[in-house]
């Protein structure tokens, strides 16, 4: 029945989209989804989906990297559990690739678990927030019928609206909006990741589930942030198109106070570390500088980090690191 | 009439009507020069003709006109010494010629006595000295005051009561150019004192790190779980 809706609502948004002028980026099938009320709903149960459904499910994820010998893999399986009421938990099972030692296994799969909270929200293609999305994405129907852990899938491809970047297939479940299988692209179409189902349940049993618990952070606005967090954080002038604030909040990290900013713009996430240390300013220093930003790359992920005086921040994000450059940049008073 | 006959000529005219003695050098020669003692004879016959024809006097004009193409500077100067003479005080002016009363008898004199002396207005003076010292100026003076008066067209007067409505927006004009000017100044200001004060932006030399272990530990954590893994795997021993 929810199969039946679906292909409906996207036959009437390709219908739709074959009466408008053609898009520059994309061939003529390419859905608009942006103007279809259905379609839209469809999408918004996608992005809630990941915390609204119970379910339980085995996940194998496939990256690669450049590593120090070059081209790399990185893969490994997990549990994923939900309650359908925003918690959730992940849970490293094996790692495939590459061989480590015994003991680095078991370190890494340790410091998996303590990372779920970004694994969970973060790594996997998400739609944060409909609107930002709709207005950055092309969404197009691939029509094709994928089984996915026993589960009949659609294929979506979502593609930013600007050029130059990537894209992504993902396999939805129609009946509760789930997305069971992530495949990420370069421009030129190879594969780089994918997270895919392996076994999925419904409606699990999560007793003896050890559900996520958050690090406690306190979130801030511009006016209360010296007061939350002590100090008055520098924020940036300059985000790449489509970015917006997300979140604002206070975090710790041992004894030093973070003030971290969160963007999105719909898909995509971006991340502002600030933090101030005042006794770092040398007698008689150049303010001027020159200051050293060091930029580090890891997968597709890229942070650029400097400091300069009393100020301290750090960028990251999936973006250029001439852009991440500018964000830092855009910072400084 | 040769030399020796042009030399007899003014004698000639001298001695005629006279006949002159046939031992002088005149009647010598016209003894030897039929010419000159005919030329002789019509001198003799048309002199006593002119001394009869009626004499005419020369016009009044003439005396003036000759000075005035002649000598026209002292003529003026000497105008200006009479107006000079004329124009003194009374103390100076010349009295009444003595013949004068008989000659207008007991009544003119009564009468010309009770008649007051009028001074001449001092503006004249004025005028006159002005007319003197520079006589085309004063013409052009005059004549120019002669010229019909030409009453001014009507769209003259729409356009002299518009400039003199146009007081009000310039006023606001100006205001406008005043406070355009303060911003002008202002804003220069401003810019002087941003320059003055401005602080030094931090220069970033940009390097590309390998090692990770080189983060901050929170983006360090961040970035693992960001990436699924994979920076904390690429540090670790295989």
């Amino acid at each position: 029945m929810m199969r039946t809706l679906l292909a409906t609502a996207l036959a009437l948004c390709e219908a739709l989209a074959a009466c408008s002028p053609p898009p520059t980026q994309e061939p003529p099938s390419m859905l608009a989804l942006t103007q279809q009320g259905g379609a839209n709903a469809f999408l918004s149960q996608i992005a809630e989906a990941p915390f609204q459904t119970a379910y339980y499910a085995r996940r194998r994820v496939w990256q690669t990297f450049e590593g120090t010998n070059g081209s790399e893999t990185l893969e490994y399986t997990e549990r994923v559990w939900s309650d359908g009421m925003g918690r959730f938990s992940v849970t490293p099972e094996d790692l495939v690739q590459p061989a480590l030692a015994p003991q680095s296994e078991q370190v890494f799969l340790l410091m998996q678990k303590a990372r779920e909270g970004f694994i969970y929200r973060l790594r996997d293609f998400r739609i944060r927030d409909l609107g930002s999305f709709l207005s950055a994405y092309r969404v197009k129907d691939l029509e094709e019928q994928v089984n996915v852990a026993g589960k009949a899938c659609e294929r979506l491809r979502i593609r930013a609206a600007s050029t130059g970047r990537g894209y992504w297939e993902i396999d939805v479940d129609p009946t509760n909006g789930l997305i069971l299988a992530t495949h990420e692209f370069l421009a030129d179409g190879t594969l780089v990741s994918s997270v895919e189902t392996l076994e999925f349940q419904a409606e699990p049993d999560l007793s003896g589930v050890e559900l996520h618990k958050d690090l406690l952070a306190v979130p801030f606005t511009e006016s209360t942030a010296h007061q939350v967090l002590g100090f008055t954080p520098l924020g940036p002038n300059f985000l790449p198109r489509g970015f917006s604030l997300v979140k604002s909040e206070k975090i710790s990290q041992g004894t030093d106070t973070w003030a971290r900013y969160a963007y999105s713009d719909g898909a995509e996430s971006l991340f502002l570390l600030y933090r101030e240390e005042p006794n770092q300013i040398a007698p008689g220093a150049d303010l001027a500088g020159p200051y050293t930003m060091k930029i580090f790359r890891a997968g597709r992920w890229t942070v650029a980090q400097a400091s300069f005086g009393e100020h301290q921040i750090i960028a990251i994000g999936r973006e250029p690191a001439s852009i991440l450059q500018q964000i830092v940049e855009s910072c400084v008073p | 009439m040769n030399s020796p006959c042009r030399d007899f000529l003014s004698a000639m005219l001298e001695t005629a009507p006279e006949r002159p003695a046939a031992a002088s050098a005149l009647g010598a020669h016209f003894a030897s020069c039929e010419s000159c003692r005919q030329a002789f004879e019509r001198m003799c016959r048309i002199r006593p003709a002119l001394a009869n024809l009626a004499r005419l006097s020369a016009p009044a004009a003439l005396d003036g006109l000759v000075v005035a193409a002649t000598q026209a500077g002292q003529r003026q100067e000497r105008a200006l010494a009479h107006l000079r003479t004329a124009l003194a005080p009374r103390k100076g002016r010349q009295e009444v010629p003595a013949g004068l009363d008989p000659f207008l008898g007991a009544a003119g004199s009564a009468l010309l006595s009770g008649v007051g002396r009028v001074a001449a207005p001092a503006v004249l003076e004025r005028l006159v000295e002005e007319e003197l010292r520079d006589p085309q100026q004063a013409l052009m003076r005059r004549y120019v005051s002669r010229l019909r008066r030409i009453d001014a067209p009507a769209s003259l007067r729409t356009r002299v009561q518009q400039v003199l409505r146009a007081p009000r927006r310039s006023m606001g004009r100006r205001a406008v150019l005043a406070g355009a000017a303060l911003v002008v100044l202002c804003a220069a200001m401003w810019g002087w004192w941003s320059l003055e004060h401005v602080k030094p932006r931090p220069k970033f030399q940009v390097v590309f790190v390998d090692d990770l272990n080189q983060l901050d530990p929170l983006a360090l954590g961040m970035l693992a779980g960001l990436t699924g893994g994979v920076s904390a795997i690429k540090g670790m021993p295989r």
